[in-house]
């Protein structure tokens, strides 16, 4: 009986749904429990497939577009109703009397304004477009401004223009390609705030996209790259981190970032390109602390992947 | 910053721009509960638009005992609940669908393009069209909990709510959809 308790549980704290007792007690249980510990990573897993599954979300075109049809319906069906109302009255007084040509033209004409505002007034709520000393950087900076919805370069895109929308009331626009740094501080907040992977995996990977050497990044953005790449759950946003980063351009804090994936990332995918970049940046690895090299030696041995673990050997003694 | 109160009286009253800011205060989550159980576009539409139709007719007998918010999720639900598709001219498109046209949409190979097909939480197109399918089997409340707790995210007791029926009842769906999911999604969770 107390055992279906805690499989009850365990489905609860895979969906957030427990107190900081429960969480406590149904951890002990873990501890002690093989059966429970398996159905738990069992549940586990299918919360991350089916969230990580559905991910798509209406873009910011699909909502304008609903709100505008919205808004056009009941417009019209205000305008006929009262036009229905207005019209019997109105039209009984006028047509009993002698201006009758005049009354129908005057009558016309009104309509076809009314037609015309129905058709031409533009009702639609799209955010108003603000201008770029508006927007307060402070804010963006320490994550004070919501982000509503983001629509994102295409991959054939020309301008690389991406598209936000600040606040739920009274929402504001902005649009700008990723040399501005709004955008990237924008981007940024996305990837620290936003818990949807969709909208992380599509964030790194257009960064990964729109960048070269070149490219200046802000700090913040670079920060929440190297945050994501080493912290987020989901590895393929581990991935486009990492494939984002590695178009910066170099600096040792990448390059350690990378050295982390390789000991770190329980993808091996991830592991991979790691080697494979930081083979190919042929670094001087006689720069690599003592530390860090003790902690990859210890990796090689407990890697299972058999490529990486002769990549990673080679990383090490190539500059000896 | 107008409260929803404010807002709703105002709206009674027949100020179109009080009924505008409700509208787009609430109407992304409208449209994200629509695409998530619906998962197709025109569908969502569909139901968005029945929705907030409901509400500006309604609005004038809605007398505030409960939230605004809980009243206009609670149409949301028995829209999507009720929806029964038009047989119109809608092209029916999934939404995994990639129109290179439009740069906002995107594919499940973007993604996993992005690498993620080297995971066990492989994001491809026949894993989403397994638990689609899945979905579209399950009876419809217990679909419409489960989309509401994971893919909105909302808390049991939201969801309750919403769905105007205890926690404990939410659960029970929650327990039952996730077991047979988990018993068709087998060869992919043991992958």
């Amino acid at each position: 009986m107390k055992h279906e308790r805690y499989k009850e549980l365990l489905e609860l704290n895979v969906l957030g749904e427990l107190t900081e007792e429960e969480e406590i007690e149904l951890k002990n249980h873990l501890f002690e429990c093989n059966e429970c510990s398996e159905e738990y990573a069992r549940i586990k897993k299918m919360y991350s497939v089916v969230t990580a599954n559905k991910i798509i979300l209406p873009t910011d075109n699909d909502l304008i577009n609903a709100r505008k049809r919205l808004f056009n319906t009941i417009d019209s069906e205000t305008a006929e109703g009262e036009l229905t109302q207005k019209s019997e009255s109105i039209f009984d007084r006028i047509f009993a009397k002698k201006y009758r040509i005049a009354f129908g033209s005057f009558a016309l004409i009104l309509i076809g304004l009314i037609a015309g505002y129905i058709l031409f007034n533009n009702l639609n709520p799209t955010p108003k477009l603000i201008a770029d000393n508006i927007i307060d950087l402070d804010k963006i900076e320490k994550g004070d401004i919501k982000i509503s919805s983001i629509s994102f370069p295409g991959k054939f895109s020309k301008n690389g223009e991406y598209g936000f929308t600040l606040g739920d009331e009274n929402p504001i626009s902005y649009k700008g390609n990723l040399n501005d740094v709004i955008v990237q501080k924008l981007l940024a907040n996305t990837l620290v705030e936003t818990s949807n992977p969709g909208y992380k995996i599509r964030t790194v990977n257009s960064i990964a996209r729109q960048t070269n050497k070149s490219f200046i990044p802000d700090p913040q953005i670079k920060k929440a790259l190297m945050s994501s790449l080493k912290n987020d759950k989901n590895p393929g946003v581990r991935k486009g981190a990492l494939n984002a980063l590695i178009n910066f351009p170099f600096e040792t804090d990448i390059r350690d970032a990378l050295l982390y994936t390789l000991e770190h990332d329980e993808n091996a995918s991830n592991r991979m390109d790691a080697i494979n970049v930081l083979l190919a940046m042929n670094f001087n690895s006689a720069a690599i602390d003592n530390d860090t090299r003790s902690r990859i030696e210890l990796g090689i041995q407990k890697e299972d992947n058999e490529v990486i673990k002769f990549k990673t050997t080679k990383l090490l003694i190539g500059g000896k | 910053m107008q409260d929803d109160i404010q807002l709703v009286n105002e709206a009674q009253k027949g100020d179109k721009i009080a009924f505008e800011k409700l509208v787009m205060k609430y109407d992304r989550l409208v449209l994200n509960i629509a695409y998530g159980y619906k998962n197709n576009k025109d569908d969502a539409d569909d139901i968005y638009q029945e929705v907030f139709m409901r509400v500006y007719r309604g609005l004038k007998n809605f007398q505030s005992k409960s939230k605004f918010s809980t009243w206009l999720y609670r149409i949301t639900v028995n829209v999507c609940i009720e929806f029964k598709r038009k047989a119109k001219t809608h092209s029916h498109e999934p939404l995994n669908n990639f129109d290179e046209e439009n740069e906002n949409s995107f594919s499940y190979a973007e993604v996993i393009d992005s690498g993620m097909n080297t995971d066990q939480s492989t994001l491809d197109g026949e894993t989403a069209d397994l638990i689609q399918t899945e979905l579209d089997k399950l009876p419809k409340q217990l679909k419409m909990a489960f989309t509401l707790k994971y893919y909105q995210g909302f808390k049991i007791k939201e969801i309750s709510e919403m769905m105007n029926c205890t926690e404990g009842t939410i659960k029970s769906y929650l327990f039952t959809s996730s077991r047979k999911l988990r018993e068709k999604l087998k060869p992919i969770l043991e992958f």
